[in-house]
């Protein structure tokens, strides 16, 4: 089990198609790990299940077969807006330890502006300008710490699936 | 290498957008691509759009094309020099 984000309507990033139905399968399938999510935010996530080989290509699952699961129903713009504004106070923080420079300038600027369609790039930003302050081992620090905001907020398990909520009371 | 070292530039992704669509770069390439796409909208409309000149040139039916339409073409395009104007030219 794996998460894709995908555009609206389960459409397949930059493949100029959509996943088929949940449930029915279909090739050449990508996903990703929770620990990568924040690279590849998009309007939709969706719970994969992947069949056949299965290897990791940097941030990327590629499998033989996947297939949609479910679509996580706690990724909509309420939690994207969250997400980016998290990000943004990152980037305030970094920005107020770093002191005074141009690039750090640029990424506050950022941090003002963002909204809650421009998540995946807070999520960048946030991580460019952990690199500037504490190095590019501060931009991996950064990315699992958003990876980690995405699983408590969504409830995500590192095997792929959503944690089963208890039965609202009557 | 890590993600900000290793993403691409949008001119880089412009290089390599055809190489992209034929399925020419290796996989590790092919995520560096997508990574920069993930989060650069004019990069990932650029790519939309080639998709679609592709898709749309790729049906063209030279049976479609009048025969006049088409001698004239061939001519211009054999007569054409650097630097001049090709014959017939509107």
């Amino acid at each position: 089990m794996a998460y894709a984000f995908t555009g609206p309507g389960a459409q397949r990033p930059f493949a100029g198609d959509r996943w088929p139905e949940p449930g029915t399968w279909t090739d050449r399938a990508r996903a990703s790990r929770v620990e990568h999510l924040p690279v590849w935010i998009a309007a939709e996530l969706w719970v994969v299940e992947l069949e056949g080989a299965v290897h990791d290509v940097g941030t990327q699952l590629r499998a033989d077969h996947g297939r949609l699961v479910e679509q996580v129903d706690g990724w909509d713009g309420n939690a994207a807006a969250a997400f980016a504004e998290d990000c943004a106070a990152r980037i305030r923080a970094f920005a107020a330890r770093s002191g005074p420079n141009d690039a750090m300038a640029a990424y506050r600027e950022d941090a003002a502006s963002l909204g809650p369609a421009d998540a995946n790039v807070a999520g960048w930003v946030a991580a460019h300008a952990a690199a500037a302050v504490e190095g590019e081992d501060g931009a991996v620090r950064e990315r699992s710490r958003q990876a980690a905001w995405l699983a408590e907020r969504l409830e995500l398990r590192a095997d792929g699936r959503v944690t089963p909520r208890a039965p609202a009371r009557r | 290498m890590s993600e900000a070292q290793g993403m691409l530039s949008c001119r880089e992704v412009v290089e390599l957008v055809t190489a992209y669509l034929e399925g020419a770069l290796t996989e590790a390439e092919e995520v560096r691509f997508e990574e920069h796409l993930a989060m650069c909208d004019g990069c990932a409309a650029y790519l939309d759009q080639m998709r679609r000149t592709i898709d749309v040139a790729g049906r063209l039916d030279p049976k479609a094309v009048d025969v006049e339409a088409c001698d004239r073409l061939i001519h211009a395009f054999r007569t054409w020099r650097a630097g001049s104007e090709p014959e017939g030219g509107s």
